[in-house]
């Protein structure tokens, strides 16, 4: 029997429509799901990200001339045993603080992380850096509109190379 | 494929402190492969977000620097036992993960 024949639109019309609906479907519901997860999440800072530099960090973030501050605490080992893997724990005692952010300063994208809170949330947190070789981690925190900064050297006997 | 977030809880004072596992290879697009020589393509995730009771609590943006199946901490504070923690990820394949976790009572409290 010739399969062609049996399948054109002509003698077959209910299972083209069939096939049309279903796909459809298949489209809206993909659609639907892309859509709530734009919704949630703030477009990812690309310019900081992708900077290779401290002061392209800081223009990314919009941060000029942030001033040092001793009400950021930043714990970080002095020296690391296995730059793929560095604690990094932040802490903020300036009032208002809105946004923290990480950054390495001689690893190739500079920029770790970057975190903003909600009223009344403790700034406070820790995660785990790729370091490439000893530098400094800086922070930065953004607080009533302005900018302050912290920094600590961080030794690193067996860099990340992927970092 | 199972979510790939884990989510655990632990009093820490006053606080609640919840600590957020990714399993996630976070490549940075600049290494090679050992065998084959060629680029390992970019692969990590760029955003992180928890909330409390459908309230948004924090929102963080993340590169290539974190490390290989990274971990995060945070402590939040008038955390009660039933409340419902939720945690949301993004990366830069446009692949979203989530996990949610239900606060116990903590003994010793």
């Amino acid at each position: 029997m010739d399969r062609d024949v049996i399948d054109t639109p002509v003698l077959r019309p209910k299972r083209r429509q069939f096939l049309r609906t279903g796909r459809n479907l298949l489209i809206a519901a993909c659609c639907s799901l892309v859509e709530p997860l734009r919704a949630f999440a703030a477009d990812w800072n690309k310019p900081a990200f992708d900077a290779r530099g401290w002061e392209g960090v800081l223009k990314g973030l919009n941060a000029s001339s942030p001033a040092v501050s001793k009400d950021i605490l930043l714990k970080a080992p002095a020296i690391a045993e296995d730059g793929a893997d560095v604690p990094v724990t932040v802490a903020s005692r300036i009032p208002n603080t809105q946004m923290i952010a990480v950054a390495v300063e001689k690893n190739t994208f500079p920029l770790a992380a970057s975190f903003t809170f909600a009223n009344g949330v403790e700034p406070e947190f820790t995660i785990y850096i790729k370091m490439k070789r000893t530098a400094r981690v800086r922070v930065l925190v953004q607080a009533d509109g302005k900018h302050y900064l912290t920094s600590r050297e961080v030794k690193v006997t067996s860099g990340s190379c992927s970092a | 494929m199972s979510e790939p977030i884990t989510l655990s809880l632990q009093p820490k004072n006053e606080l609640v402190e919840i600590v957020v596992q990714v399993l996630h290879p976070m490549e940075a697009g600049e290494a090679l492969h050992p065998k084959t020589g060629k680029a390992v393509p970019a692969d990590f995730l760029q955003t992180i977000a928890i909330q409390l009771n459908e309230k948004t609590l924090l929102e963080g943006q993340t590169g290539s620097v974190l490390a290989k199946n990274p971990v995060f901490r945070f402590s939040f504070k008038g955390v009660k036992a039933g409340d419902k923690f939720y945690v949301a990820c993004t990366d830069s394949k446009g692949r979203k993960f989530e996990q949610g976790i239900v606060v116990p009572v903590f003994k010793n409290q």
